[in-house]
């Protein structure tokens, strides 16, 4: 699949997503100026608490109340009043998006990468309790099923607190994009490839301490000084982990991390590709408080969509030479237990 | 009659690709074997040649080992037609 072209990409733009965005445009500004008028009346009763405070002759415990108060319920009111609007802008605005990169995707405003999916890519060395996140896109690039979407992991704390109760904390372990894709090659160990920073900072001593990660299997050198400059590799297998990761494949791999400038972190279990990147900012989320009629905006949804879809690409996941063949595309029915399995609540 | 020959020209062109999956899957596998062999000697021939394990080495007698290369007439690509011709 090539990547459709900037100039097609504009033109779509003028006739597909302006009258679209005009709409949304108008929708925006009254939730933004709903959004200052909760900012302001917050803001008020603070001061008015202040002020209070002050005249009653108080050391301050009374604005300190109603701030940790306040704060919350503004956070939820936020969250109430931007969501019609951000919903309507994605089924508007990003579905449409995915649709002119191939219109054999899909997208799903509110879905995600399933739980054991997560799980099953043995990425995260915590074990994920609670897997949330929104944006799914998933479908067929050539012979290759994939699936892609925004995840919150999170691990669970439980302690009992002093009035015998429970109490539960939740612990962020990744926060970005997660990437699913069937591998072109069958195997059924697992390797992991991790953005290196023991040997980054320490040098031969961080190798040393690399090899003592037992937790993460046998370490695995790999003859490529540049890529093991940036990537530590791991597995169950020294012969295996080879067989997945080629010479050809370690190439792609450090050309996509160029690419994207970011860390990376890809795992290869039972045929199956996972590439998670962390990313601060939130993706695929419209602006509020500005403009979102320009073209750059939508341009940097469309690249960053192009970016993730891209992975089948720049990773090769198309080249099916090897004795694994393409899979068949995968029925609605298929699909939804596949993304819904029991046991999981959704 | 031309139905059967088709059939036939069809049958042979899947086994014809299947053979050359399985040469590539051959290739990879021996490849990935070749690698695995050599950064274990490398890792071995590093142990034997740097202080402290050196001393130990040399105590026990142990040489450094030769890499695995492919010599240019083994890199050549598979000659099917041979295969078939004998």
């Amino acid at each position: 699949m090539t990547m459709p072209r900037r100039s097609d990409f504009a033109h779509f733009y003028v006739t597909t997503l302006l009258g679209d965005l005009k709409k949304l445009e108008a929708a925006r500004k009254r939730v933004a100026r709903r959004l200052h008028l909760l900012f302001i009346t917050a803001a008020a009763v603070f001061l008015t608490s202040l002020g209070i405070d002050r005249g009653l002759g108080l050391s301050g415990s009374l604005p300190f109340t109603v701030g940790v108060l306040l704060v919350p319920i503004v956070a939820f009111f936020y969250r109430l009043m931007i969501s019609g609007y951000v919903h309507d802008f994605k089924v508007g605005i990003i579905k449409k998006v995915v649709g002119f990169i191939d219109p054999g995707l899909r997208y799903t405003p509110s879905g995600h990468v399933p739980k054991w999916r997560v799980v099953a890519s043995r990425i995260f060395s915590r074990h994920p309790d609670r897997v949330r996140g929104d944006d799914l896109v998933e479908g067929r690039i050539g012979g290759t099923n994939m699936q892609f979407s925004e995840v919150h992991v999170e691990a669970k704390h439980e302690s009992a607190s002093s009035g015998g109760g429970r109490r539960r904390r939740w612990s962020t372990i990744f926060r970005g994009l997660f990437f699913v894709a069937d591998f072109n090659k069958t195997f059924r160990g697992k390797t992991l490839v991790l953005p290196d920073t023991a040997e980054h900072v320490l040098g031969g001593l961080g190798s040393f301490l690399q090899s003592l990660n037992v937790a993460r299997g046998e370490l695995i050198r790999m003859e490529s000084p540049e890529f093991e400059r940036y990537f530590v590799v791991y597995g169950d297998d020294q012969i295996e982990a080879r067989y997945v990761l080629s010479t050809s494949l370690m190439e792609r791999i450090m050309e996509f991390r160029r690419k994207t400038g970011r860390r990376m972190y890809l795992s290869f279990v039972d045929s199956h590709v996972y590439v998670a990147i962390p990313y601060r900012r939130r993706l695929f989320e419209p602006e509020v408080f500005r403009s979102i009629l320009g073209f750059e905006g939508v341009e940097r949804f469309l690249e960053d969509l192009e970016l993730f879809i891209g992975i089948v690409e720049d990773l090769n996941l198309n080249t099916r030479v090897w004795t694994k063949q393409a899979e068949e595309p995968l029925s609605p029915l298929a699909r939804f237990f596949l993304n819904h399995p029991a046991g999981e609540s959704y | 009659m031309v139905a059967v020959e088709n059939y036939l020209n069809l049958k042979a062109n899947e086994q014809f690709m299947q053979l050359q999956r399985t040469l590539t899957e051959v290739e990879e596998q021996i490849s990935a074997a070749r690698r695995a062999y050599n950064a274990a000697v490398t890792d071995y021939n590093n142990a034997v040649e740097m202080f402290p394990t050196k001393v130990m080495a040399q105590l026990m007698n142990y040489k450094t080992k030769r890499v695995f290369t492919v010599g240019s007439s083994e890199r050549r690509t598979v000659d099917v037609q041979s295969l078939f011709q004998r």
